[in-house]
């Protein structure tokens, strides 16, 4: 079975929207790089039926990390924690992770976090992450075609 | 009795976006009841201008991943307005099934994941679903056959992509249009069973009067089109719905709140309770009328709590309206249409001659209420001005004036109930404060 890699965020909040724009950037490779990639966008808990048909799921998501802007992380899915504990904003992707844990699916998922500059309104990423932009596109690439060892294994990029 | 009480609820749960409750109570009197809006504002309006028009559907797509085809809709319907573009019935048929396939899922997330663990005392879905995998596994099934069919007509489930101004860029195979009919059955049984499950909660008893607004059309059960109607008998072509509403700043809140033209403190509310009180029982499907009896709607249609069960009946609606409205497109016989061009003279390889500024409204009911797109578009095709309002922002003057009215009946109740109930409240308008940035927050352990 292919991989997912999937991009999500609001591609109207500048920055926020940094997996969208990875996912565009990367579609043209999906053959070269042999995985299938999709811009999820805020899709909320609706993730979830993208999930259903890969077992190995590469999510790339905004991120508050605490890190200058631009520098990412993999990030282990029991890591991450809902704003407002489970609830409030629309069941985004910790929602859709803990009903699969819930709902027992065999899946593998790694989070590439990466650090926003600014959400304000714009369809464009902030001059920071515009830069970081190749670097980013490089570490997804080379997760995307690597062995994955270890459920929720964390490394750094 | 409560002489002082100060309650706060920050970040109100369950609810998509950031809200705050606060109430001061003195002296057994309430003093002061706000519902505090602290999410950014979104300023996609002033994103739209200078635009082309026709881009203008597919960046409005991303305003709420809830809502994708609700302000798709609603930017097509006003392009087509200003442009005089006329979509073909089959593009109608398409529109309107790919809707009712999005309210479906958006009630169908709100009802199981947002209002269900109240009900059944869960502090969210996941121990619901520890506990009853069977209610939570019904809901994923219906949310994935509502996908299924948005995945179908509009390409994507998240953010469609087909749907043009005059029409769809990708007609689906007559094999994909049968699969939704194949589906049919099991989401008829789903939704039989979500009626058999809130048939057996009870919600407060809370009644006031109220004014409701709905697009309404011949006496049909409406979500695509209509004249904005309401409980006071008002039928307005929604080219002119400022005559009916209008949006005012509130200190306390980032969103705009709305109110009735008719007076300033005059609230309304809309989304399913409004749409079933304005178009009436009798213009719901047979299954559904029979619904909306097993759950006494008709009897709770002044109570806001009522609206859950508005949005259940809803669903058992939508499912029948799926049926139907595939059925006709098949006994049509899909098309290979293709959309006109429409854009400016760069996106097309020609120059649009420089014309008049044309305007349009698009119209549309949505999960929670009327979605109003409004654009300028000048003679190159770009769009000079955009207004829109979304049904959460109509509902925000309604819930606090509920809140206001509902809080001195509660006031003997243990400090925690009164806060539960004010959330509960809230959460019965299914309001969408922000569907906007959706950053992840980390916590890393040590």
């Amino acid at each position: 079975m292919k991989r997912l890699i999937l991009g999500i965020g609001n591609l109207l909040k500048g920055d926020d929207g940094v997996g969208v724009h990875v996912a565009r950037a990367l579609k043209m490779e999906e053959e070269y790089l042999g995985v299938d990639i999709e811009d999820g966008g805020t899709g909320g808990l609706s993730l979830i039926d993208f999930f259903d048909s890969y077992e190995e799921i590469l999510v790339v998501d905004a991120a508050g990390l605490g890190l200058p802007p631009g520098e990412f992380r993999w990030i282990a899915p029991d890591m991450l924690c809902a704003r407002r504990a489970w609830s409030g904003h629309d069941h985004g992707l910790v929602d859709a992770i803990r009903l699969l844990e819930v709902l027992p699916a065999k899946k593998t998922i790694r989070i590439l976090g990466v650090q926003p500059a600014q959400m304000e309104s714009g369809t464009t990423l902030g001059p920071e992450l515009r830069a970081a932009f190749s670097t980013i596109l490089a570490a997804v690439r080379h997760e995307a075609m690597a062995v994955w060892e270890e459920k929720g294994a964390m490394s750094h990029g | 009795m409560h002489d002082h009480t100060n309650i706060t609820v920050e970040h109100v749960a369950r609810v998509e976006g950031h809200g705050n409750i606060v109430v001061n109570v003195r002296s057994g009197k309430v003093e002061e009841v706000r519902l505090e809006i602290v999410e950014s504002p979104r300023f996609f309006e002033s994103m739209l201008v200078g635009q082309d028009a026709d881009a203008a559907p597919e960046l409005t797509a991303r305003i709420c991943g809830i809502c994708s085809v609700g302000h798709t809709t609603a930017s097509i319907k006003a392009v087509e307005a200003a442009l005089k573009i006329e979509p073909s019935e089959q593009t109608l048929l398409l529109r309107r099934i790919i809707l009712a396939a999005e309210i479906l899922q958006s009630h169908v997330l709100h009802v199981y994941f947002l209002v269900a663990p109240d009900v059944f005392a869960a502090p969210s879905v996941i121990p619901l679903a520890e506990k009853y995998p069977e209610i939570v596994k019904r809901a994923l099934r219906l949310k994935k056959f509502a996908n299924r069919i948005m995945t179908i007509i509009g390409g994507r489930h998240i953010h469609p992509v087909a749907m043009k101004v005059g029409g769809f860029s990708k007609i689906p195979e007559e094999s994909e249009v049968l699969e939704i009919l194949d589906l049919i059955e099991t989401a008829t049984v789903d939704v039989d069973e979500t009626v058999n499950l809130f048939g057996e909660i009870h919600f407060p008893d809370f009644r006031r009067p109220s004014e409701y607004i709905a697009l309404r059309k011949n006496g049909s059960y409406s979500f695509y089109e209509g004249n904005i109607s309401s409980t006071a008998n008002q039928d307005v072509d929604p080219v002119r719905y400022l005559d009916v509403i209008r949006e005012s700043v509130k200190q306390h809140s980032t969103a705009k709140h709305v109110h009735l033209q008719a007076g300033r403190d005059c609230a309304f509310s809309v989304g399913a309770l409004a749409r079933y009180n304005i178009n009436g029982r009798e213009t719901l499907r047979p299954r559904a009328a029979r619904a909306a009896d097993a759950l006494n709607l008709e009897q709770m249609k002044d109570n806001p709590f009522a609206n859950n069960f508005a949005q259940v009946v809803e669903c058992v609606h939508l499912v029948e309206d799926i049926q139907d409205l595939v059925s006709e497109l098949l006994a049509r016989g899909l098309k290979d249409e293709r959309p006109p061009a429409v854009g400016s003279g760069h996106a097309h390889g020609r120059t649009r001659s420089h014309g008049p500024t044309r305007s349009g409204v698009g119209a549309v009911e949505v999960p929670r209420g009327t979605l109003y797109h409004e654009y300028e578009i000048d003679g190159h095709g770009h769009i000079v001005r955009a207004n829109c309002i979304i049904p959460t922002g109509q509902n925000l003057a309604r819930m606090e004036q509920d809140l206001r009215e509902m809080v001195p009946g509660i006031l003997d109740l243990p400090e925690d109930e009164i806060r539960l109930r004010c959330e509960m409240l809230v959460r019965a308008y299914d309001p969408c404060i922000s569907c906007s940035t959706h950053m992840l927050d980390v916590k890393f352990r040590k």
